[in-house]
């Protein structure tokens, strides 16, 4: 995996939207880090766990209805310990971007 | 000594605009107003169909969900900040994390015990260091940035 993007739709009627926020519905940046997450577990080759988050930055909201992009990025490769940096974006506004690092995990 | 400040769900509600099914704290303890805060995150109060969204599941971002009670109790601990700006200008953003270390992943069903301090604060941006500990051998820490201000 050196690059990899995958698009969203985020339903207008997501539940998550009666409680975040009920007068101002916004998808929740944590969210957006979990499906971040997904995409990189789904792209990784050997089973690893996620030993760091860093420098992860929310910059704009996803609305209901937005079309989400989230483009990864294999940024270093240490063998054992791998970078994948992240940003997701709506239309050509950046929401958010960061940085996940993983540890491989060796076979017994 | 400063005397403890428990925050119920009521208070907790009048302080963050989230609730259910994405509100996760019940009773905040304040342990030195406006720094400190402790709280309970019960993972198995969470509800499965918060999370029905795009192709994700409760099982899957278990970490997003310590890092978002984290983020709902260090708002609580600064909302007890003196001389914080007030009015419909304010904004309250949670605009990032720094050097998050996920030594053991949660499980769905744990009790897990969330802390946080305020670090530091520049024109009304905050930085908090949290930590999320559970019997079970859970250790989330790291630093959250919240701006809790006017924007210019």
């Amino acid at each position: 995996m050196m690059a990899y993007t995958q698009h969203f739709t985020i339903a207008k009627d997501e539940a998550v939207f009666s409680g975040h926020f009920p007068q101002s519905p916004v998808f929740p940046g944590v969210l957006l880090m979990g499906m971040t997450r997904k995409v990189i577990e789904s792209c990784l080759k050997s089973p690893s766990t996620l030993k760091q988050i860093t420098r992860h930055r929310f910059s704009g909201m996803v609305k209901p209805g937005d079309e989400l992009t989230i483009a990864i990025k294999l940024a270093k490769d240490e063998g054992k310990v791998v970078t994948i940096t992240s940003v997701a974006s709506v239309g050509d506004k950046t929401v958010a971007k960061g940085k996940f690092i993983y540890e491989m995990i060796e076979a017994a | 000594m400063t005397a403890l400040i428990e925050l119920v769900q009521d208070d907790i509600k009048s302080i963050l605009p989230h609730r259910d099914p994405f509100l996760f704290l019940d009773v905040v303890t304040i342990t030195s107003p406006g720094k400190d805060g402790l709280s309970t995150l019960n993972m198995a109060n969470i509800q499965d169909c918060v999370l029905a969204g795009p192709s994700i599941n409760k099982e899957d971002i278990l970490v997003e969900l310590v890092l978002e009670a984290a983020a709902q109790l260090s708002g609580v601990v600064l909302s007890t900040q003196p001389n914080l700006p007030e009015g419909e200008d304010v904004q309250k953003l949670l605009l990032g994390f720094d050097d998050v270390v996920v030594t053991a992943c949660p499980k769905s069903a744990e009790l897990i015990t969330l802390s946080t301090t305020v670090l530091s604060e520049f024109k009304g941006m905050y930085q908090c260091a949290f930590e999320a500990l559970s019997p079970c051998g859970l250790n989330i820490s790291g630093k959250l940035n919240v701006l809790n201000g006017v924007t210019s």
